[in-house]
């Protein structure tokens, strides 16, 4: 009898205890899906003249924050002497998948994704860097812009990953916090970075990054297309920093972000 | 003449062995006992939504972890945890990500042994929880739903080994998780049942 219990417990409680870490594992991290009411439908310019198309905004539902979370943050902030953010670049991985469908059943389409967005302090909008139109380029996106070939009547389909969403929120605190021109921020990689240095402040650590809590998407192209997306969040905090309910949750139960448009500095004027 | 008659009796003489070993079955499976009480069973199988959200995932594995008892040697109870993993298809992005059903529910079974086959029927009523909203979409989940009551039946086949403790089976159950679109589940699965 002995003998046949020592069976069982080498038998059917390791897999039953299999069983139960595979769910409690595979429930800490599981994904939340923001799904966006319409597709964005984008067409030619035909008039150069006319202003540009605004990007849509995708908004990630995040939940209220906690007392203690907000008494925690509130004593971080004072212990490194910046800002600290509701929803920092660690507490949170960001991707966008996208199926992008040519409208034009004879010509196959050029298009283009730009991809700017805010984290709770700014919004980056590149067309704010450029001064004289007709000198300076336009800084780039926070990722995206590369041309994509979307065949007559076909579908295109892709993903900005976690660590390019991620690489995205490092750009905008260089460009904004860290006062990094956006064309030097978006030449390099910068994932592993310790800390951004404030010119005349204090640096800002890891812990404090923001992360982009609203993504501004807008399509360049050649041809009618649409292009259907989704927004897949998995958030290490517990409890999970997107809301149940998503972008239906009552807006007085989903936290306001109100970041500015980020506006840089004038240009230091030579000395003569 | 004489060859024929006994070719005639050999074969009857086979006859009656054969008959007398299927008579004696039953008192060989006499010599078999089997545990009643406490029992652990696990599972491993396969598991298909029917019905109208069918084309909105693909079948996928099933594991399930069942611990109770026998109050007879015909009737137990007990709970059940099971965990089926599923490829999602939709229409639109995402594409190709998996979610989770995590399953907990209290069950009852009746059984029916004939020597050292048992069939059994069961049924259970519990919860199930989904791992993440990605059917919200196809709008099988509402938004914010994560669980839905679930009512199940199933049935299948047991052998019992010379071991009274190990049992091993083959089984076939319906769930209904109510909630979500009133899914429809089907699952196969092969299990072994260990019996204090």
């Amino acid at each position: 009898m002995r003998t046949s219990n020592t069976h069982t417990a080498f038998t059917v409680l390791p897999l039953g205890g299999i069983l139960v870490a595979a769910v409690l594992t595979g429930c800490a991290e599981d994904p939340r899906y923001v799904f966006p009411d319409e597709p964005i439908i984008a067409t030619p310019v035909v008039d150069d003249e006319a202003p540009p198309v605004p990007p849509v905004q995708l908004l990630l539902p995040v939940r209220l924050e906690e007392e203690d979370e907000a008494t925690e943050r509130a004593a971080l902030a004072a212990e490194l002497g910046v800002d600290v953010p509701f929803v920092s670049i660690d507490d949170i991985d960001l991707s966008l998948e996208w199926t992008i469908t040519n409208l034009d059943e004879e010509n196959d389409a050029q298009v283009r994704i730009l991809i700017t967005g805010a984290n709770e302090y700014f919004a980056y909008v590149p067309a704010s860097f450029v001064v004289d139109p007709e000198e300076e380029p336009t800084p780039p996106p926070l990722a995206g812009d590369i041309p994509l070939i979307v065949p007559a009547g076909g579908t295109l389909s892709g993903v900005f990953r976690e660590d390019q969403i991620r690489e995205a929120s490092l750009d905008l605190e260089l460009i904004t916090r860290g006062a990094l021109n956006p064309f030097a921020a978006m030449l390099e990689s910068h994932d592993g970075i310790d800390e951004i240095a404030v010119e005349g402040g204090t640096a800002i650590p890891s812990k404090a990054f923001a992360s982009l809590i609203r993504l501004d998407l807008a399509l360049t192209t050649n041809r009618r297309v649409s292009m259907a997306y989704a927004l897949r969040a998995r958030s290490h905090v517990r409890p999970n920093l997107v809301h149940d309910e998503g972008l239906a949750a009552l807006a007085d139960e989903l936290t306001v972000f109100e970041p500015v448009d980020f506006v840089p500095p004038p240009p230091e004027e030579e000395a003569p | 003449m004489l060859c024929r008659l006994r070719i005639v009796r050999s074969a009857l003489l086979a006859l009656s062995l054969g008959a007398a070993s299927a008579l004696a079955l039953p008192a060989h499976a006499e010599d078999r006992p089997v545990s009643v009480g406490p029992y652990a069973q696990v599972s491993v199988g396969g598991q298909k939504m029917v019905g109208k959200t069918k084309r909105r995932t693909n079948e996928g594995p099933k594991f399930a972890l069942r611990v109770g008892t026998d109050l007879f040697s015909w009737f137990s109870v007990g709970g059940r945890l099971d965990i089926a993993s599923h490829e999602v298809v939709l229409p639109r992005p995402p594409q190709g990500e998996y979610t989770q059903f995590y399953g907990g529910a209290g069950e009852a079974r009746l059984s029916l042994s004939i020597g050292p086959v048992a069939v059994f029927a069961e049924g259970s009523l519990g919860y199930t929880m989904v791992s993440t909203n990605v059917l919200e979409t196809v709008d099988i989940l509402e938004p914010g739903e994560r669980f839905t009551p679930t009512i199940g039946a199933g049935g299948g086949l047991e052998y019992q080994l010379q071991n009274r403790h190990y049992a091993f089976g083959l089984g076939g159950e319906w769930n209904n998780l109510t909630e979500f679109a009133r899914m429809h589940t089907v699952s196969v699965s092969a299990h072994m049942r260990y019996t204090y």
